[in-house]
């Protein structure tokens, strides 16, 4: 009885649409809205239900459904070429820009993009599809705690102080470096720094003019090799065969590993992980520092934008969608509680361990837009980018010198055409 | 009025009963099977709404000018070897159960168990029992065995095997149903008759018991070879295809989903089925003339 009497309302509601005016009068915000994230841990806290109460609340009538999925960069493009993608997504970064028009629906009616940065990534041919939750900083979080019982009193500055106190935590019986590489992506970390050794946040566009970019004295190469030293010296977790990634949040929330190379995002989850392991103010243990990626004490930090919001073209309340994710991105403190640096900059980042890394006053490089030349590139190299199993298989290669060959020889072959 | 002559009427309950089940087949079989075969044929990355006929162009960039797609296939050797270690051991334990010893019923359970659990499951269990200081290393060091723990999945010269052991522990009791159900059918007069004649237990093996079950062990070949072919969840979710161990069909799927060439990866898919019915036409052969003989 319920239900038919909800089909006639919102038969009702959709003939009153109809029968307006054709052409571009503005939708209602109104009706259902399906939104994928990959904040599944804002189920658990609860946030999702916060929200999306508020949002409701503020327009009536209206209803979203959140679905978390826990492997996005994979799932998402099966749901996508099924058609069903929702309302609310993310932009996926494996869907080259040109054919975000298939996919996405143009933003431009939005006013964010004054108050927004990195804006210019999502936009193609003048037409702009997406906005980040927020900017991310990649560098080491530590654990203070860790580092006062290998005795270390000093933020390593230069690369050699890195692996000394690296050796120093081995000492102790503490995890050094976790790079998680059982896990897979978090090795793209490796992809990211080659920018910083590059010093240069467009350097994978002159990437496509080399034949051999992975050679030791080349930056990527350099990114590669440094955590080639770092797990030939027994720095990094020693079962890096299995997806560890939900135990060493908790290890590295507890101390029992020292470090790891992600962006400001993981902090909130370390301290989550922690939390949940019976530690009290977690926080208060964890900071940021600049990777030393060389010996000259100038270590620089990387900025890159974290997913941004689209929304679906197959949506059938597009206005309704629009507004979920101005509410989101402006009304809510989604960026803040995720550790991000927010998005809209009109939101002040309030992460202490943000704070502390800007004490150190590091080089700023802001990392350029992938080409969708590089990407195909890449792809047809069999590189995975930002995915981390080829370098993971090149790490451990019987032979380093040879993978490194190998996959220069793939990139040389997949640049000639 | 209509009256429905028998054979109308059979003809009616044939095509009733027969409709579910070719309709299921045709919609999750045979049409994407003709599916897959026509996106071998085009360049489709899986995502956008075009797709060009690029005719055989996948195939020979598989067979010929990028060979590295077809490396994973090696691998298959290894769980191939394990198939026919599994194989006898299944064979084994049947006979030994087939005779009746006390608990026997109690041994089959045990051996079949890890067949019907689910084998997402029993990867994720290996995935903890083959980790460092997981549960195989601990079990040594509880027995004294301390100098032989391990790094099963870190070590590249042991990780292949490690897989593989946990693969036929998952199989062997399938196996061991079937060459169990194919013992229970080998009449016993042969046997006592055998005896009489004073032959030993492995006589009897070999004289009765094996050519009775000839069959169903080339028929449990097939099945492993094939199985050797595909396999996919135990590396898939111990190892993420770390160390060398990805499958031909880990490759595969990486190939449509990571690097987004539907095309490539169909076509390697059907290479796959291509091996799969040579293994099989070839082993049928085999086993035919021996029926002949």
């Amino acid at each position: 009885m319920k239900n038919s009497v909800k089909v006639t309302v919102s038969a009702a509601v959709v003939a009153l649409f109809s029968m307006g005016q054709p052409g571009q009068t503005a939708q209602a915000v109104d009706g259902k809205i399906t939104f994928y994230t990959h904040f599944t841990h804002f189920f658990e806290s609860g946030h999702w239900d916060k929200w999306t109460s508020e949002f409701e609340e503020k327009f009536p009538g209206t209803e979203v459904e959140v679905i978390g999925i826990t492997n996005y960069r994979k799932e998402m493009p099966t749901r996508i070429s099924s058609g069903d993608y929702g309302d609310v997504l993310n932009i996926l970064d494996s869907i080259p820009p040109n054919e975000y028009v298939n996919f996405y629906e143009s933003l431009n009616d939005m006013d964010l993009n004054a108050t927004h940065q990195f804006v210019e990534r999502y936009i193609y041919d003048g037409i702009m599809y997406g906005f980040v939750y927020g900017v991310n900083a990649e560098a080491v979080v530590y654990n203070k705690e860790a580092f006062k019982k290998a005795g270390i009193s000093e933020i390593p500055k230069t690369k050699s102080d890195f692996l000394e106190a690296c050796e120093k935590l081995k000492a102790v019986d503490i995890t050094p470096l976790e790079i998680n590489m059982g896990a897979g992506w978090p090795m793209q970390q490796w992809d990211k720094a080659a920018l910083m050794f590059a010093n240069d946040g467009d350097y994978y566009e002159k990437m496509l003019t080399d034949e051999a970019p992975f050679s030791k004295d080349k930056p990527y190469g350099k990114a590669i090799g440094f955590v080639k030293e770092l797990f030939d010296k027994g720095c990094t977790e020693r079962d890096y065969t299995s997806n560890n990634w939900n135990p060493s949040k908790a290890m590295l929330g507890t101390g029992q590993a020292a470090m790891w190379f992600l962006a400001n995002w993981s902090v909130p989850q370390a301290v989550e992980a922690g939390e949940a392991m019976g530690l009290e103010n977690v926080s208060n243990d964890l900071g940021m520092f600049p990777l030393p990626i060389d010996d000259s004490g100038k270590a620089p930090i990387l900025l890159n934008p974290d997913w941004a919001l689209g929304v679906s073209v197959n949506s059938k309340n597009k206005a309704t969608a629009k507004a979920w994710i101005d509410f989101l991105l402006t009304q809510t403190d989604v960026a803040n509680i995720a550790g991000f640096i927010p998005g809209d900059t009109r939101i002040k980042p309030t992460m202490p361990q943000l704070v502390e890394l800007y004490s150190y006053d590091p080089v700023e490089i802001r990392a350029g837009t992938p080409s969708s030349k590089f990407k195909q590139a890449m792809s047809d190299a069999r590189l995975d980018f930002m995915t981390g199993t080829y370098i993971r298989d090149v790490i451990l290669a019987p032979d380093y010198e040879k993978a490194i060959a190998d996959i220069n020889r793939r990139w040389a072959e997949a640049i000639k055409h | 009025m209509l009256i429905a002559s028998a054979k109308n009427q059979r003809r009616l309950v044939i095509i009733g009963f027969l409709i579910l089940p070719l309709t299921l087949l045709t919609l999750f079989s045979i049409y994407p099977f003709f599916q897959l075969i026509w996106f071998s044929l085009t360049d489709w990355n899986g995502l956008s709404p075009d797709k060009a006929f690029v005719g055989l162009q996948n195939y020979s960039r598989i067979l010929f000018d990028d060979q590295e797609l077809l490396t994973p296939l090696i691998n298959s050797v290894y769980y191939f070897i394990g198939s026919i270690i599994q194989l006898a051991l299944a064979t084994y334990f049947a006979v030994i159960l087939n005779r009746g010893m006390p608990g026997s019923n109690l041994f089959r359970m045990l051996l079949f168990m890890p067949f019907v659990l689910n084998s997402v499951a029993v990867s994720m269990v290996f995935r903890y029992f083959l980790q460092i200081d997981g549960g195989l290393d601990s079990l040594l060091h509880l027995v004294g065995l301390d100098m032989l723990k391990q790094e099963w999945v870190q070590n590249p010269a042991i990780v292949k095997w490690s897989l593989v052991f946990a693969s036929v522990w998952r199989y062997l009791g399938f196996q061991l149903l079937i060459t169990y159900g194919a013992l229970q059918s080998v009449p016993t007069d042969q046997y006592e008759a055998a005896q009489i004649e004073g032959a030993g237990e492995w006589h009897q093996f070999l004289y009765i018991t094996l050519p009775s079950i000839a069959p169903v062990l080339g028929l449990q070949l097939i099945l492993s070879t094939v199985g050797s072919l595909e396999v996919f969840e135990v590396p898939f979710l111990i190892t993420q295809g770390a160390n060398g161990t990805k499958t031909f069909v880990m490759a595969t799927i990486e190939e449509a989903f990571e690097f987004r060439r539907v095309g490539v990866a169909s076509a390697m898919a059907v290479i796959l089925l291509c091996f799969v019915m040579i293994s099989i036409i070839a082993q049928r052969t085999l086993f035919d003339r021996e029926g002949e003989k």
